[in-house]
């Protein structure tokens, strides 16, 4: 029991690295003036920080995904994740109340057409799992880099 | 074998990542450059403008349209700093995207495309949510002067369609995946908010 509990912690924790490791690259090897047009549409930020915020968060995204898949600094990376989803979360949410017409301005591109509603419960689904990942860390720590470094 | 303490495998691992990516990066952007290739802009101005732009547009696009107007606003100003090629990119998220496109590229065949082009924007807010547009686009296209005869053969023609999709995939190339994207002299912009302090910018600097 206790060993299936495990491989359903070291499972979640694979996964959401992937996810978040492969969404920074594909953002990375696309022009970032295609983000930085997501961010401004949140009109949120200042100028400066939607610049800011355009090249940096795929970088994290990529590196956080990837230390969170190869299960290094794990519990630093989860509480990282918490801050950055906590982060879409309250911009998605500023955005449902304001009623931005985000799903229909183009900023997602042509494949996705995603409501922000939608964005919004993803989100928080993801948020919940990384809490409960980060409440186990010692298992979600199994079979990672970490194991392998604290012994 | 001497372990590797954990700062230092931290240390090798991003920089191994950034120089992958980076990596990664350069050859992507060689290769795309190759690819890159132009089919069926609408254009006008002055091809010797020292503004080139190149926009790619879906007509039911909302910020399409404040771009589009913001670029006819600095055209009528400065008719000869600006060339504008016009490349269709329609939304498989806009149900009238497609449509409104080969209404234009219809419109155009009839060398008319420019007026068709203005009334699909000015009229956006009133065509873009409807369940069904057509009579709003055959109303325009009768204030376009367009010959409906051959407008309406022009409509089902694959060819129209194929033109649009050309025009679509060369944005695809050049890593387009919003609307409005513009080129301005090879530089990409995405949004018109980035468009309008690129030129205020530009602008300025020519004032002083």
């Amino acid at each position: 029991m206790r060993n299936r509990n495990a491989f359903l912690f070291i499972f979640w924790r694979v996964l959401i690295g992937f996810f978040f490791t492969a969404i920074g690259i594909s953002k990375l090897f696309e022009p970032y003036q295609n983000l930085l047009y997501l961010v401004q549409s949140y009109q949120c930020f200042p100028p400066f920080l939607e610049q800011v915020i355009a090249r940096t968060v795929p970088w994290i995204e990529f590196l956080l995904g990837l230390f969170l898949l190869l299960g290094f600094w794990t519990g630093q990376v989860l509480q990282g994740f918490l801050i950055l989803i906590g982060g879409f979360i309250l911009v998605l949410g500023q955005a449902l109340v304001r009623g931005l017409p985000l799903d229909e301005c183009g900023c997602f591109g042509g494949l996705i057409s995603v409501s922000i509603s939608r964005m919004i419960i993803f989100d928080i689904g993801l948020w919940g799992i990384l809490s409960i990942l980060l409440n186990n860390l010692k298992q979600t720590k199994c079979l990672g880099l970490d194991q392998h470094f604290d012994s | 074998m001497k372990r590797l303490s954990k700062p230092f495998m931290t240390i090798l691992i991003v920089c191994l990542s950034v120089i992958v990516v980076i990596g990664g990066q350069m050859i992507f952007a060689k290769s795309k450059s190759l690819k890159a290739a132009t089919h069926n802009a609408r254009s006008k101005g002055n091809p010797s403008a020292p503004l080139k732009i190149v926009e790619y547009i879906d007509f039911q696009c909302p910020a399409c349209a404040k771009g589009a107007k913001f670029l006819r606003e600095y055209y009528q100003k400065f008719p000869d700093q600006i060339y504008l090629e016009l490349k269709y990119f329609p939304l498989s998220a806009h149900r009238f995207g497609l449509q409104s496109a080969k209404y234009a590229e219809c419109a155009a065949q009839q060398g008319k495309f420019w007026q068709m082009h203005d009334l699909l924007i000015d009229r956006q807010e009133q065509w873009r949510d409807l369940t069904n547009a057509t009579a709003a686009f055959q109303i325009m296209a009768v204030e376009a002067d367009l010959n409906i005869a051959d407008l309406d053969r022009c409509l089902v023609d694959p060819k129209t369609e194929k033109i649009i999709q050309e025009a679509r995939l060369d944005g695809e190339i050049a890593k387009v995946s919003s609307t409005p994207s513009y080129f301005v002299n090879g530089e990409m912009i995405v949004g018109s908010k980035s468009l309008e302090e690129y030129f205020a910018q530009h602008f300025q600097s020519k004032a002083n």
